[in-house]
Parts: structure tokens; C-alpha cells; sequence
């Protein structure tokens, strides 16, 4: 037994030591939610970064440096997630890592600023991700919830004009992105004289929603806003609302707003507004990594109408960001490492996401803050989604 | 004071499936003493059947429902027979801890067959919304409630009247007596079982409807748990008005003061009720036996 | 895939070492087994990765939670659906006086211990009366409502988001350090509990289990001794919370469901009820199955499917995880500790 303990570890330190020589790749590492309550997005996630990753490699790489990724399924639970991490820590030279959602972040960033400070993106929105003081190695590739929210507002406001304040209800999840945004929603609605006539939290799924839409009923909102929504509570209950005679305005936050979700709810959430960190009309859009992507969804062999979802293009847009950062430190001579990174990524201005998002964007306070509003068109047998307002971007 | 009364019609509407997915329990507490961990995976699987039948199968729901009901019977029937007759006689926690296995094997088929994506169920139930007046019940709610009311009705019924309804109380009482008459404990125990299946079954087709299908849609059972404790686990009778207590307040709970409420509210109610009183509020002395 | 094999292969080596302590004619054995045990363990950070030594301190952790299980549901059979709770309450207390007292890890644990015992204490109350299952909705009624004010009290447990724990760093060794403490408190509680069952107040958790009347005629006090089982189960999941806490830096209200409820529930079930080697088999294989399991589809499938295959190995190891239970329930009631009783040629020797 000990012989071959012996002999596991000579082995492992071997390639350890053999690693440094062949590092032409660019390791590093994906911990994404393949399996558990948020699997539907992480594995259209990791979808989105293989072809991306596919893609660069074909076309040149990072300066003919390909990107190799260490992939490992976190189940949204932090000590695996954790675990997949010192897995990929251990496998050596780790350029980055994208991990999972914001839990993880939150778990690993410590370890990460003292000892190991690595460059880091993950999948979900959280507002707290924009202390920079506390997360220097973090980059978030959109908006936070609360961004969003904004968006939302600026877009509710324009739309009243000098009318009566606008009345609106939230109407979240009982989970830890679901009541993200909400104090900053409350506080900034006060501000803008936007009047919240109803707060109503729900659990994330599995429970009869009419209640709540009772609730709603009797608020008489102008506007619902839906934030934390990834199944089907959020159409059961736009059904229900109609069925009520609700006539208020539903929109929903990134990935409530899912156009496979929303066109799941059918005709009644004709009319939908949802906002979108990146282009999610593929198809026509001509942009240099949105064309790779309308050619990567067409050879994929899963239906594919010209859109789709957050997840996927998600991927699509870490890894050309990553990929533009990675090239600006290659070609400065510099070494690659946290630092280096997070210095090319807040110096990149005005980046060009080739098609990704619409305008050239600049990272504030680590963040993309910027979105789109679709209108989505849900008739029987049709389905489509155009932009309500041009690119936002909120501070 | 119109919002209170019409919260209250809804969340008894939705205590209905709590009633039937309780008595499913309760038969089977009776007739064996196994405590049922997999109640709610039983639910899930009767519902996934319901979906293969029809969604899947393209059966209608005129014939997808028995099919859903008769495979969800089997089901729990093969387990009665595979898994729980040869432990029977073993420690309370040994056969506890198997429906516990059971319930996770039976969420992880249904994950491999079907997925975990969120499944709308194929609207059977009329949408077609019942005006009380100003009060306004959603018609899947109030059609459930109507299903799951006339079933638990002819089970009870059934349950009263009928032999194995009086052999299953006979072995419920004792055990040994009720074998010395000549009541087969096997067959009371299969029986009970597959009566479950079917409760269980249309419980979570009803829910299924209600609130769209997962392998784990189960966990709504933890609150058939809760209002099992609270009736006493044996009390078929006791079973009814707290089920629809249950359904109530969790109702309520979630109206007023938010989901975080409600998952654990029905069990601060049994925590306080068995503080006061152990065996529930119509439990029998005799638990305390075990 | 290496470092699986390699962890599993230690704890399995660890396994063998403890399992010959048992045996009474071969007292040198014994000397030589722990020799070989203590030094594996203590030699495991200089040849382990990062990654193995992370898995190693994860079943430490895990083999002290179910221990602490096992003395509450396999000895004095009480079950118990809500352990993750007085863990969570252990990771909190500890946490909290990590971050505003500054105090060092083994206070810190202590206090988690003393916590998660009174907390324990709180929700076993109900249970002197009634028995098993309903002990199981009270203990379900501690999981939801402990849940919830984790959740809730935001300015003391930090909400969702949780709270940020302190690097502790041992004699400078980081993780290695880490490791050790962790190692060595579980090799201590391990212990402790193993005595405890030559005392006569283990032997009363015992004479409670196997009949009630009995014990009182026999002069046990049933309620006080129910009580301690359970309150001792809690501690010990006090202990494994505050070092989870400090492990992961971070301590937040979905560590802490149902579900790891079901996972140290099955590690005893699985391990083997009433058996400290039970415990640690139980918790090292329920720990490493996942990540074997993933090695082991990783092997099999191509690069880059990963996620067709996902999409498979939850459901699957759901499935597992429950058949195991069922399997060993009926097929060796006595767990991993009763297969490796019997694989040594054993009678009907209790652990």
C-alpha cells in the first residue's frame, strides 16, 4: 500500500514538474452547476464555452495559444465547488477560473486575495460582487440584479413621463439571488417617486401561486417586476394574472427572462419585457462572435430558431473577454496571473465584443453594466422578441 | 376582511391534496406501522405516469388517469413485496430508513427517464376560473379540490365499510388478534399499500397540474408529514382537519408574511401541539407503546 | 483520478489499521497498526495535493458529524433528520466568535460544541415523551426553523449572503495545519465516543434503544439519558460545523438543508449503525463517492460531453445513494462495519 502511495505521489510530482515545459496551453478552470436546482443554465453554460473555447482554438487561439479548460460540475453547492477548485489549483498553472455562482465566489475569495489571487468571473448577477475592495479578482461580465432593476426603473419612468408615479410590484424568490436587488430596489424606487405597491416573495418552486396573485390583484400594479425566476412559477402565475384580470405590465431579470421560458408560457406572456446582458437574437446579427455562434448553434444538432438563451451566450461573451485580456498581457510581455489580468481587463475601454453586446463597453467598478429590454411576441404558434429600448447602461 | 375569506377558500382547496396524500400515509401506518419516508416520491411517480400516459403516450386523460392510478399501484405494491415484507419485524428506524432509500430511488429514476427540467402537465383540469360572488377560486384549484375531495371520500367510505376497510383496523388494533380470526396480516399489509399507491398517485397528479412536475415535486410531502403528526397518525378523521388546517395556514402564512414562513410554520404548529399533547390532536394512546 | 485512488486507498489503509486495534490476541499488531495509521495520516499533506489534502479534511469533518449521529440515532436510537441544523448552529456560534472576538480555533470549536449541545437540547425536549419517528418531526421542525433564522436574523448571521470566517492558519502550516487539527480532533472524538460506550452511561444509551421499560426498571433515568444521546449527537455536529466553517471560509444557510440532514443519515445507515469505525467509513465513503463516481464517468466519457453526461450522474447518484441504503439495509444491517467484521472472518463481535 505504501509502495504505491509512494509511487502515485513520485508520479504526480513528475507531472508537476514536466507541467511548466509544456505550457503552451492556457489552463484553467469552469466550475459550473451541470447538475442541481440551476443544472438547465450551467450546462447550456458549458455548451456556450465549448464551442467558444472551439472556436478561438480554431482561429488562432490567444496568440496561438490554445485555451484548455478544466471542467467540473459544482452541483451549486460550495465545498464541491470548492473542492473542483483545489482540483484545478492542484493540476497546476491556472491562467483563471469561472466559477459557478456567486456563493462560491464569495466562499473562495478570501483564500483567493491572500494566497492564490487568481482572476475570477461566475455565472450569477449579485450585487455585492461590486465591492472591489472586497472582490479585486472578480470581474462580472453584465449587470448585477440591482442594475438591472435600475434599468428597469429608468425605462418604467420614461415610459410615465410627467403621468402619475408608477406603481409597482416586486415579486421575487426566497433564495439568496432572488432578494438580492431587493433593498436597493425599495430604496432607489423611493428616489425615483416610483410607488411599491406590492413586495411579494415566493419560494423558488413547487407551490400553488395564487395567493400571490391575489395579492397582486388587489395591488392593481402598473408594473411586475420578476427577479430570481428560473422555472415555472413566474408564467403560472402571468397565466393566472390574466385569468384575473390583472392588466399590469409583467417584466422579468436575466435569467427569469429566458426566451425558452418566456415562449414556454405561451400567449399569455404576449407582451413580456425582459432584460438581457447580451444580444440574444443570434441569427442576422453580424457581429464576428455572434456569426461563430449562429455557426456553432446550427452544427450543434439541437433545435435551433435563430436565438438563444442567457447561459449559452454567457459563455460566449466570458470567453471572447477572456480571450481579448488574455492576448493584451500576452502581447505586454507581462506573465500571466490575477494581477496582470484584472489590470488588462479594467485598462480594456471600450471593448468590442464582436457582436455580443451592442455597444463598445467599459468595465465600471468591475462590471458590464449595460443591458437590453426585448419585448417578446407569444402568440399561438409564433414566437419572437424584439428590442423595447436601445442599450442601457446604468451606474 | 373579503382577501382573508378568499385566502381561506384557496388554501383549503389546496389542503385537499394534503388530506389525500395523508390518508395514503395514515393506511399504511395502520396496517403496518412503517412509517413512509417515500410518500412524496410515490406522489412524484404517479404524476410522471400521468405524463407518460398522456403527454407522452398521447392516451387522453379519460384513460391517462387510471393507467397513472393503476401503475402508481403497482409500484407501491412491488415495494410492499420486494423491499418492506422481508424486513418487517425489524427496528421502527431500520424500516424507516428503507423508505427513505426508496424515496431517493425513485427520485433518481425519474430524474434518468425523464429529466430535471420543470413539466407542464397537459392542462386536463379547466383553467376556466369559478366567481364566488367578488371571490374568485382559479378552476384547476377548485377542480383539484373536486377530484381529490370525491376520492378521499370513497376511500374513507371504503375504509369504513368495506371488509379489508375493517381488517385493516382489525390489524391496526392488534396485530395477533386480528390474525386469530382469520385476517391475512400479509395481504391487509399489500392491500394497504397498493390503496396508497392510488391515493398517493392522484395526489400527485393533482399537484403535479397545480404546480408543474420535477423528480421533486416530493417534497410537498413534507408537509403531509406534518399534518400527520398533527392529526396523530392514526386518526383518519384527524387526517382531514388538519390537512385542510395545514393547507390553510400555510395559505395564509405565505399571504401575509412571505415564503421564507412557510415551510417551517407547520412545523412549529406540530412542535407546539406535541409539546402539550404527544400523540396529536386525535392520536391514540397506543403509540406511545411502540 | 489518481488522487481518488489515492485518498481512498489511505483511509482504506487507515481502515485496516483501526479495524486490528479491535482484536485482542494480536496486541503487537495493534501497536504496529496504529503506528502505520498515524503515520499515513500525518505523512498524507507532504506527498498530497492541494485537492487530496482538501477531500481528506472534508472526511475528517464529515467522519466527526457522523459520529455524532451515530451516538444519537445508531446507539441510543433516536432518529434524527435534523443534524445539518446543529451543525449549521456550531458553524454560526463559532464563526461569529471568530469574527468578533478574534478568539482561536479550539475556542471557537468548544463554543460551537456548547451551542449546537443547548440547541440540541432545546428540540430534544419534545422527544422525552414520544418516540422514534415523532423525535424525527421535531428533529424536522429544528431543520426548518433553525434554517430560517439563519436565513432571517440578517444582522447577526449575515442573511443569504452569510459570513465571511478568518483564515485560520496552525503553526503557520495553512491548509497541512488545517488538516492536522482537524485529523487529530476526529481521532479524539472518535475515541471519546468509543469510551464512552464502556462507560455506564453509554451502555444506558444502549439499554434505552433496546427497550425503554426495561432501562428504568434497571434504574436508567430514560428521560435524562435520551436527552444527553441527543444533545450529544449535537455537539458533535457543533464541532463539525465550526470546523466546516472555518474550512470554507464561509458559512451560509444552504449548507445547511435538509439534504446533508440525509447524507449523514445515510453515511450511518451506510457505515453501520452503533459503530464508531461504522462512522468513519461511513463518512469517508459517502464523501468520496461523488467524486469516484465522477472519475469514473470521466473515464468513460469522451472530453467534452460533460454535460450530457451531467445531466445523467445526478439522477444517478441519487439513485445510488438510495439503493446503497436499501441494499444495506437488507442486506448487512450492520453497514461497512459489518462487511469488514465479516470479511476478517469475525463472529458476531459488536464493535
Amino acid at each position: 500500500m505504501k509502495l504505491r502511495i509512494a509511487l502515485v505521489a513520485s508520479a504526480f510530482g513528475a507531472c508537476l514538474a514536466a507541467a511548466p515545459a509544456a505550457a503552451q496551453d492556457i489552463k484553467f478552470s469552469l466550475q459550473l452547476p451541470l447538475t442541481g436546482p440551476i443544472a438547465f443554465t450551467g450546462q447550456l453554460n458549458q455548451a456556450g464555452w465549448q464551442h467558444a473555447i472551439d472556436w478561438i482554438n480554431k482561429n488562432g487561439g490567444v496568440k496561438g495559444r490554445k485555451l484548455d479548460p478544466f471542467i467540473y460540475d459544482s452541483e451549486y453547492k460550495v465545498d464541491v465547488g470548492i473542492a473542483g477548485w483545489k482540483k484545478a489549483i492542484a493540476n497546476g498553472d491556472m491562467a483563471f477560473s469561472i466559477g459557478d455562482g456567486t456563493p462560491f465566489i464569495r466562499a473562495v475569495t478570501p483564500e483567493n486575495n491572500e494566497r492564490y489571487k487568481i482572476m475570477m468571473s461566475n455565472t450569477g448577477y449579485a450585487s455585492d460582487l461590486t465591492d472591489v475592495a472586497k472582490y479585486p479578482y472578480h470581474v462580472l461580465l453584465g449587470p448585477t440584479y440591482s442594475d438591472q432593476i435600475a434599468m428597469f426603473y429608468k425605462y418604467i419612468k420614461d415610459k410615465q413621463g410627467s403621468g402619475p408615479a408608477p406603481k409597482v410590484a416586486l415579486v421575487y424568490t426566497a433564495t439568496e439571488f432572488g432578494r438580492d436587488p431587493i433593498e436597493f430596489a425599495k430604496a432607489r424606487a423611493k428616489d425615483l417617486g416610483i410607488e411599491i405597491v406590492a413586495e411579494e416573495e415566493t419560494k423558488f418552486s413547487g407551490i400553488d401561486v395564487t395567493p400571490h396573485v391575489i395579492k397582486l390583484r388587489s395591488a392593481a400594479p402598473d408594473y411586475v417586476i420578476f427577479q430570481g425566476y428560473a422555472g415555472n412559477l413566474w408564467p403560472e402565475m402571468v397565466k393566472l394574472s390574466r385569468e384575473y384580470g390583472i392588466r399590469a405590465q409583467f417584466m422579468g431579470t436575466v435569467y427569469g427572462a429566458q426566451a425558452d421560458l418566456v415562449r414556454g408560457a405561451g400567449p399569455a406572456a404576449d407582451g413580456f419585457l425582459g432584460i438581457a446582458p447580451y444580444e440574444m437574437n443570434v441569427a442576422g446579427n453580424n457581429g464576428p462572435i455572434m456569426k461563430a455562434m449562429d455557426a456553432a448553434l446550427k452544427a450543434w444538432g439541437k433545435p435551433y430558431e435563430g436565438y438563444s438563451n442567457v447561459g449559452y451566450v454567457q459563455g460566449w461573451a466570458i470567453a471572447s473577454f477572456m480571450r481579448d485580456i488574455l492576448g493584451k498581457v500576452v502581447e505586454s510581455g507581462k506573465a500571466i496571473n490575477g494581477d496582470s489580468l484584472i489590470a488588462a481587463a479594467i485598462a480594456m475601454k471600450d471593448w468590442d465584443s464582436g457582436g455580443v453586446i451592442g455597444v463598445p463597453v467599459t468595465l465600471a467598478r468591475q462590471r458590464l453594466p449595460y443591458g437590453i429590454i426585448y419585448r417578446f411576441s407569444v402568440k399561438e404558434g409564433s414566437f419572437s422578441f424584439k428590442p423595447e429600448t436601445g442599450w442601457i447602461r446604468v451606474d | 376582511m373579503l382577501q382573508i375569506l378568499e385566502y381561506s377558500l384557496i388554501g383549503i382547496a389546496s389542503g385537499g391534496i394534503y388530506v389525500l396524500a395523508a390518508l395514503g400515509f395514515v393506511i399504511i401506518y395502520k396496517a403496518t406501522s412503517v412509517f413512509n419516508f417515500a410518500i412524496g416520491e410515490m406522489m412524484m411517480i404517479g404524476a410522471y405516469l400521468f405524463y407518460a400516459a398522456t403527454a407522452q403516450m398521447h392516451l387522453g386523460w379519460l384513460i391517462g388517469v387510471p393507467v397513472a392510478l393503476a401503475g402508481s399501484m403497482a409500484l407501491a405494491a412491488g415495494i410492499e413485496r420486494g423491499l418492506l415484507q422481508p424486513l418487517l419485524g425489524q427496528p421502527t428506524i431500520v424500516l424507516v430508513m428503507v423508505t427513505f432509500g426508496v424515496g431517493s430511488m425513485l427520485r433518481g429514476l425519474a430524474g434518468m427517464i425523464w429529466g430535471p427540467d420543470i413539466i407542464q402537465l397537459p392542462d386536463f383540469l379547466s383553467r376556466k376560473p369559478i366567481f364566488l360572488g367578488d371571490i374568485l377560486i382559479p378552476g384547476k384549484l377548485a377542480w383539484g379540490f373536486v377530484a381529490v375531495g370525491a376520492l378521499s371520500l370513497a376511500f374513507i367510505l371504503y375504509y369504513r365499510l368495506s371488509k379489508t376497510g375493517i381488517a385493516i383496523r382489525a390489524t391496526s388494533a392488534d396485530q395477533m388478534t386480528a390474525e386469530s380470526v382469520g385476517i391475512n396480516v400479509r395481504r391487509v399489509s399489500s392491500l394497504s399499500w397498493a390503496i396508497t399507491g392510488v391515493l398517493t398517485g392522484a395526489a400527485g397528479i393533482v399537484v403535479g397540474a397545480l404546480n408543474g412536475l420535477t423528480p421533486t415535486l416530493g417534497v410537498v410531502a413534507l408537509n403531509v408529514l406534518a399534518v400527520v403528526m398533527l392529526a396523530g397518525m392514526t386518526s383518519v378523521g384527524g387526517v382531514v382537519v388538519a390537512g385542510i388546517f395545514i393547507g390553510w395556514m400555510e395559505t395564509l402564512v405565505g399571504a401575509y408574511l412571505g415564503a421564507s414562513w412557510q415551510s417551517f410554520m407547520p412545523y412549529v404548529v406540530v412542535l407546539l401541539v406535541m409539546t402539550v399533547k404527544p400523540t396529536g390532536l386525535f392520536g391514540e394512546q397506543r403509540i406511545e407503546r411502540i | 483520478m489518481a488522487n481518488n485512488v489515492d485518498t481512498a486507498s489511505k483511509i482504506e489503509s487507515a481502515h485496516r489499521a483501526g479495524v486490528l486495534l479491535s482484536h485482542r490476541p494480536k496486541a503487537t499488531w495493534q501497536i504496529v497498526g496504529w503506528i502505520a495509521l498515524v503515520v499515513a495520516l500525518a505523512a498524507l499533506p507532504a506527498v498530497a495535493s492541494g485537492y487530496v489534502l482538501f477531500m481528506a479534511t472534508l472526511v475528517a469533518i464529515n467522519v466527526i458529524a457522523t459520529t455524532g449521529l451515530n451516538i444519537t440515532v445508531g446507539y441510543a436510537g433516536l432518529l434524527s433528520i435534523g443534524h445539518s441544523a446543529f451543525i449549521g448552529v456550531g458553524a454560526y456560534a463559532s464563526a461569529l466568535l471568530a469574527i468578533h472576538a478574534g478568539t482561536p480555533l479550539i475556542v471557537n470549536v468548544i463554543a460551537g460544541a456548547a451551542a449546537a449541545f443547548l440547541v440540541g437540547l432545546v428540540f430534544g425536549a419534545p422527544s422525552l415523551r414520544i418516540k422514534g419517528v415523532f423525535l424525527a418531526i421535531a428533529t424536522l421542525a429544528a431543520q426548518y426553523s433553525l434554517y430560517f433564522v439563519f436565513q432571517q436574523w440578517t444582522s447577526v448571521t449575515g442573511g443569504d449572503r452569510g459570513l465571511s470566517v478568518p483564515q485560520v492558519n496552525i503553526l503557520d502550516l495553512r491548509d497541512t495545519g488545517f488538516y492536522l487539527f482537524v485529523v487529530a480532533l476526529a481521532a479524539v472524538l472518535c475515541s471519546a465516543a468509543r469510551n464512552l460506550f464502556r462507560t455506564r452511561v453509554g451502555r444506558a444509551f444502549i439499554a434505552v434503544r433496546e427497550r425503554d421499560y426495561a432501562a428504568e426498571v434497571l434504574g436508567v433515568d430514560v428521560v435524562r439519558t435520551k436527552l444527553l444521546a441527543f444533545g450529544l449527537g449535537a455537539a458533535y455536529a457543533g464541532v463539525a460545523g465550526a470546523l466546516t466553517g472555518a474550512f470554507l471560509r464561509i458559512v451560509n444557510p444552504d449548507q445547511f438543508t435538509l439534504l446533508v440532514s440525509v447524507f449523514f443519515l445515510a453515511a450511518v445507515v451506510v457505515g453501520g449503525q452503533a459503530s464508531i469505525l461504522g462512522s468513519i467509513l461511513g463518512a469517508a465513503f459517502m464523501t468520496l463517492m461523488p467524486e469516484v463516481l465522477r472519475a469514473v464517468l470521466e473515464l468513460f466519457g469522451p472530453r467534452g460531453t460533460a454535460a450530457d453526461v451531467a445531466g445523467l450522474l445526478s439522477p444517478l447518484r441519487e439513485f445510488i445513494f438510495g439503493a446503497m441504503i436499501v441494499g444495506f439495509l437488507y442486506l448487512e444491517p450492520r453497514g461497512l462495519a459489518g462487511l469488514v467484521h465479516r470479511l476478517r472472518g469475525g463472529g458476531n463481535l459488536r464493535d
